[in-house]
């Protein structure tokens, strides 16, 4: 894909995009579809996500293919811990990994929606000079339930958290809390759920200073969409 | 699923070898240089015939250029009479990232008119990969082709204390580098248009979060750090609406460990990366470039 964008595409700067824009797309595949509600108690899952923002290139409008796998166990009917490995970043030699730990706070009570929070840690370390990176996040969702087969959409806020106050040339890191609104719909059919979600990312901060060419209403932040696979294993 | 797992791992542990270090360089190849002739997209379009040169002070030649045993020929255009190489003052100009030297001629024109029209040598050439230099781009290479064209400019009998080197956007690195670590010849001064600062700056400009340049590339441009190994006059120009390598994340980092004993600025108004000639004025352009060659 990256070399048939570089045939299109010419310019200096274009060609600088495909380097640029994968890096941030790697801080946005660390948030990818959102877990929002619990597996029931004792029951295992594997998960399969794709997708990234959605960044101009060449005069289309593409998403960055991010891809992570993973599983999720229900600790009891209300917290389920999970692991994800993220795929595409690997392809690259960094090893990026998310563990997760939600917590339903409430269930939907008539209009009043579930409440549930995920705190998740991000590693990553590269195989190239061992550089690593250590991210917390946390996420708040909120979620109806459409139908009686266990559909339901969904929104929410996630949090990521930059720990380092001095980045490189020591410079003072001025983004310390990059925040992302999510929007979601979960289709659940028999052990299947799947999911497509939109985000928001970094609606706070402008783009029209950055090289990335990011798409999203306005000139703040970025746009992004993502589709994620859920098979439950084993009765709960 | 364990063997899914199983084969995944070992599928992703192959192939994790990916590096974005090809699609850094913009090369386009070439079969002749055209320069005037030359139809193809440009810098500095507009450039008025006040600024050509004469036919006979163009000299388009060729060198090997070994890095690490990797030998490659390289294209260089030295304007200006090579026959006065050993008392002028020349100026090393190692242009951007992109295409060739039919790309930047007008800029190596406006080069060669400052302080009067060939007033000063220039030598451009075309780093490995670029235009007709053959081989595969590469930071070392690229440092190894700049300090093969001053080789080559010694060997015409030229000094470092009149060696002036230009570096313009990815040709800072190079520029920056062999006046930090001397190798042929230490060149007495150093100027830099809309330089990088490193490689991590600029993923971390894109990313807002603090990460590591190496989790993509090996390349490893550091102005900002090899700038504070830099003790000869330093001239600073920086567009200060550059899109592209912003003023105060990338040049004025560079400027700020510059450490040496004489430093200036020239922050552009209304320029952006690409454009700084042409909204300052090509002629107070080179007359400020004029002035810092000849201080």
């Amino acid at each position: 894909m990256i070399s048939m964008y570089a045939q299109i595409i010419s310019p200096f700067i274009c060609r600088m995009r495909i380097l640029l824009f994968l890096f941030i797309a790697l801080l946005a595949a660390c948030s990818p579809v959102s877990m929002v509600k619990p597996l029931q108690k004792k029951q295992w899952a594997a998960t399969a996500t794709v997708g990234g923002p959605l960044v101009g290139f060449g005069g289309a409008v593409v998403p960055v293919p991010f891809t992570s796998v993973g599983a999720a166990y229900g600790v009891d009917s209300v917290s389920t811990v999970a692991l994800r490995a993220h795929a595409t970043a690997a392809l690259f030699g960094v090893a990026q990994i998310d563990g997760a730990y939600l917590r339903q706070w409430r269930g939907q009570e008539g209009g009043i929606p579930g409440i549930s929070t995920v705190v998740q840690a991000t590693y990553m370390v590269d195989r190239w000079e061992g550089n690593s990176r250590f991210y917390p996040s946390l996420d708040v969702n909120a979620w109806w339930d459409v139908g009686k087969k266990g559909s339901f959409i969904y929104t929410g806020i996630t949090s990521w958290y930059e720990l380092k106050k001095i980045g490189t040339a020591d410079r003072v890191q001025e983004h310390r809390w990059i925040p992302a609104l999510n929007l979601g719909f979960t289709r659940s059919r028999g052990k299947w759920n799947t999911s497509f979600e939109c985000k928001y990312l970094a609606p706070f901060t402008s783009h029209e200073s950055l090289t990335v060419d990011y798409k999203a209403p306005g000139s703040n932040g970025a746009f992004g969409v993502y589709v994620g696979f859920t098979r439950k294993f084993g009765k709960p | 699923m364990k063997r899914i797992i199983i084969l995944f791992l070992v599928a992703t542990g192959l192939q994790a070898c990916l590096r974005l270090d090809s699609q850094f360089f913009n090369v386009q190849e070439l079969t002749t240089y055209e320069l005037d002739n030359y139809t193809g997209e440009r810098e500095l379009p507009e450039l008025p015939e006040a600024y050509d040169v004469d036919a006979e002070n163009v000299h388009l030649f060729s060198l090997k250029s070994n890095d690490n045993g990797d030998v490659q020929t390289i294209y260089a255009i030295y304007l200006g009479d090579t026959a006065r190489i050993a008392t002028d003052t020349v100026i090393v100009y190692c242009h951007g990232n992109k295409h060739h030297m039919d790309f930047y001629w007008n800029r190596a024109k406006l080069m060669a008119h400052v302080g009067g029209e060939h007033r000063y040598g220039v030598l451009m050439m075309d780093y490995r990969g670029f235009g007709m230099s053959t081989g595969t781009t590469t930071e070392s290479g690229l440092t190894t082709d700049v300090n093969t064209c001053m080789q080559w400019l010694k060997d015409h009998g030229l000094t470092g204390d009149r060696t002036v080197l230009y570096g313009y956007s990815l040709g800072s690195a190079p520029a920056t580098t062999l006046a930090a670590d001397p190798q042929s010849l230490r060149a007495s001064k150093l100027i830099l248009e809309a330089p990088f600062a490193s490689a991590e700056v600029m993923v971390q400009d894109a990313a807002l979060a603090a990460l590591p340049a190496s989790y993509f590339t090996d390349i490893r441009v550091d102005n900002a750090e090899k700038i504070q190994f830099v003790d000869q006059p330093f001239c600073w120009i920086h567009g200060i609406n550059d899109d592209f390598l912003k003023i105060d994340t990338h040049g004025e980092v560079v400027y700020n460990h510059y450490q040496g004993s004489y430093r200036e600025a020239h922050r552009i108004p209304e320029a952006v990366h690409n454009n700084v000639p042409a909204v300052m004025g090509y002629g107070e352009y080179v007359r400020v470039v004029g002035e810092f060659v000849g201080k």
